[in-house]
């Protein structure tokens, strides 16, 4: 006699069996939430919250749509779903602590080590960008990790940092073997009234601000030697912030990350209102110009720009007539025009060709099979 | 019978027939005056049906039959003259917008922030993005209430025309101006503008 609940087993097995062929997607999904975000236990309640729920509306994000190949390589991504963004997010991000407390550092191991990977190369002007944000700089989030890892690398140490205040189950000597360790470091004012969108800061748009913070500081955990962690640099004359360090030369940092997710994210944010869209835009506007073009043009390209520049305006008071005509086939062919001629612009600004442009974004890491080589 | 009395009778003959003729011709002019004002009096009366099958068969005109009177109204003269509530409405907007004016931050407020303040976008500028939002939210509430979209146009060209203003707000007022010219039908020219503000707001797709 058949037990009367086999039948939920039979349709439990059948399901097995038929998704048997696509067990290495499961593992890779498996192995994708693999990297937990940890909130530290010292957030406010609200505030440890909101950040995890955050977290939650990521997952809920629809497909992006229209992702170029530009896109891709700004971000290394492929199809840029919401399984995708986790992913990337997770694998750089993982410890969210309050700004307001210090940290207790040390040193993993006693003795310098022999071998550093890229130990020649490093950032430029490293000494003037290793600052540790306080409560009194105002940065809303600011990735230490990376921070640390760059100070061990000087040093020649592994530096290990104590995060048992903020996560009790964790081991007390944390050693940070590359810029992936993934602290960040959430100043009070990012839940201020001032740094919301909404009243309530719990609308979409805001998740999406807040996000966008966090993937411009995921950025900073990647690159290697000179690349490594992505630091800005000084914004030109004329600039919106000229003078700050508040720029990115490169068009894959972490101004461009935040700008692409933004843009993006803007478009499949159904449930966004109209007016904090415009938050949202602002937003992406801030962050897209601080992506710098090439400082130095030869004046032929000067010329060729305004060339461009010149049908830009052509094809843009055509378009105009074409919408006040509803003719949508001339419509369609003049936006493509007008893409088309940017794209050129674009192309003379900031050539792709040079790797200058979009830099390493491989993390370095220390190897430590067994036990650390030292000097 | 003589000849006197021959004339006579012959006179009464012609004044008997001449009042006979003048009779029927007056009986006759009197039965067209009333069949006349029958007519015209009839419920069904065939001259108005040929009159409004007329109508309909005249050629169209530039004003267009399916319009309301006050559609039509619109057309012929320009509305000088608002609703209580609409009044309201505009004034607000006005003065929404002439506050948002006078207090979005300029390049210089911005360069002079700390360091901190400037890694992310800065407090002032989400300050300025929430009342543009506000702002955008009535725009779109009232598409039919023409003073208030020329209000807006005005508002967002004056925000875009100005060289003070961070280039992050100046696109995005650029790109709520474009809005507004495709939606009204209307040429816009961005020649003026910056080639840096002309990329940005190509990024937006203000044209789709």
């Amino acid at each position: 006699m058949i037990p009367p609940n086999c039948h939920k087993a039979l349709i439990l097995l059948v399901v097995f069996v038929l998704l048997s062929p696509f067990k290495s997607v499961i593992a890779v999904g498996m192995h994708m939430n693999s990297r937990d975000l940890n909130v530290s236990v010292q957030f406010l309640p609200y505030q440890e919250s909101l950040l995890k729920t955050d977290f939650d509306f990521l997952k809920t994000l629809g497909s992006w749509e229209g992702l170029t190949d530009l896109d891709r390589k700004t971000m290394d991504i492929k199809v840029g779903n919401a399984a995708e963004l986790d992913y990337w997010l997770r694998k750089r991000v993982q410890f969210l602590i309050p700004m307001s407390l210090n940290l207790e550092l040390g040193f993993y191991g006693e003795v310098p080590l022999r071998y550093y990977p890229n130990m020649a190369e490093l950032p430029p002007n490293v000494e003037n960008i290793f600052t540790m944000a306080d409560e009194q700089s105002n940065t809303l989030m600011s990735n230490i990790g990376v921070g640390f890892y760059l100070f061990g690398k000087r040093q020649r140490q592994i530096i290990s940092v104590n995060l048992r205040t903020h996560f009790p189950k964790i081991e007390p000597q944390l050693p940070v073997l590359g810029p992936r360790i993934g602290i960040i470091q959430v100043h009070k004012n990012s839940f201020s009234h001032r740094n919301r969108i909404s009243v309530s800061g719990r609308e979409p748009a805001d998740r999406l601000l807040r996000l966008s913070f966090l993937f411009h500081e995921g950025r900073h955990s990647d690159g290697n030697g000179s690349s490594l962690g992505f630091y800005h640099s000084v914004c030109p004359p004329g600039h919106d912030y000229t003078g700050r360090m508040a720029c990115d030369i490169s068009s894959n940092g972490a101004y461009a990350v935040a700008a692409l997710f933004l843009k993006k994210s803007i478009e499949v944010c159904h449930s966004c209102t109209e007016g904090h869209k415009e938050s949202l835009k602002l937003s992406y506007l801030d962050s897209r110009l601080r992506v710098l073009d090439k400082s130095i043009l030869t004046p032929e390209e000067i010329e060729r720009i305004n060339r461009y520049e010149n049908d830009m305006n052509i094809y843009a008071r055509q378009l105009f007539a074409a919408i006040a005509q509803k003719d949508d086939i001339r419509r369609k062919y003049l936006m493509d025009k007008l893409q088309e001629v940017n794209a050129k612009i674009h192309k003379i600004k900031k050539p792709q060709n040079i790797p200058k442009t979009y830099w390493k974004s491989e993390p370095e890491t220390i190897e430590y099979t067994n036990g650390f080589e030292s000097i | 019978m003589d000849s006197n009395q021959f004339k006579k009778v012959q006179i009464f003959i012609i004044l008997f027939f001449s009042s006979l003729t003048l009779y029927v011709l007056f009986k006759e002019l009197k039965k067209g005056q009333k069949n006349l004002s029958t007519s015209i009096s009839a419920p069904n009366n065939p001259i108005k049906k040929i009159k409004s099958k007329d109508t309909k068969n005249v050629p169209e005109s530039s004003i267009s039959k399916d319009k309301t009177v006050p559609e039509l109204q619109k057309k012929v003269r320009p509305r000088t003259s608002l609703s209580k509530q609409q009044r309201e409405v505009l004034d607000q907007f006005r003065k929404q917008a002439e506050d948002i004016l006078t207090s979005l931050p300029s390049k210089q407020d911005l360069q002079q922030l700390e360091d901190g303040q400037v890694h992310k976008i800065p407090a002032q500028l989400l300050d300025t993005g929430r009342a543009l939002g506000r702002l955008k939210e009535q725009v779109i509430r009232y598409p039919e209430f023409k003073e208030l979209q020329e209000e807006a146009k005005t508002y967002y060209k004056n925000c875009a025309d100005e060289d003070e203003f961070p280039t992050s707000i100046r696109s995005l007022c650029l790109v709520n101006r474009i809005q507004l010219a495709k939606d009204s039908g209307e040429v816009f020219d961005i020649a003026p503008y910056p080639l840096e503000i002309k990329q940005l707001i190509l990024e937006l797709g203000p044209f789709k």
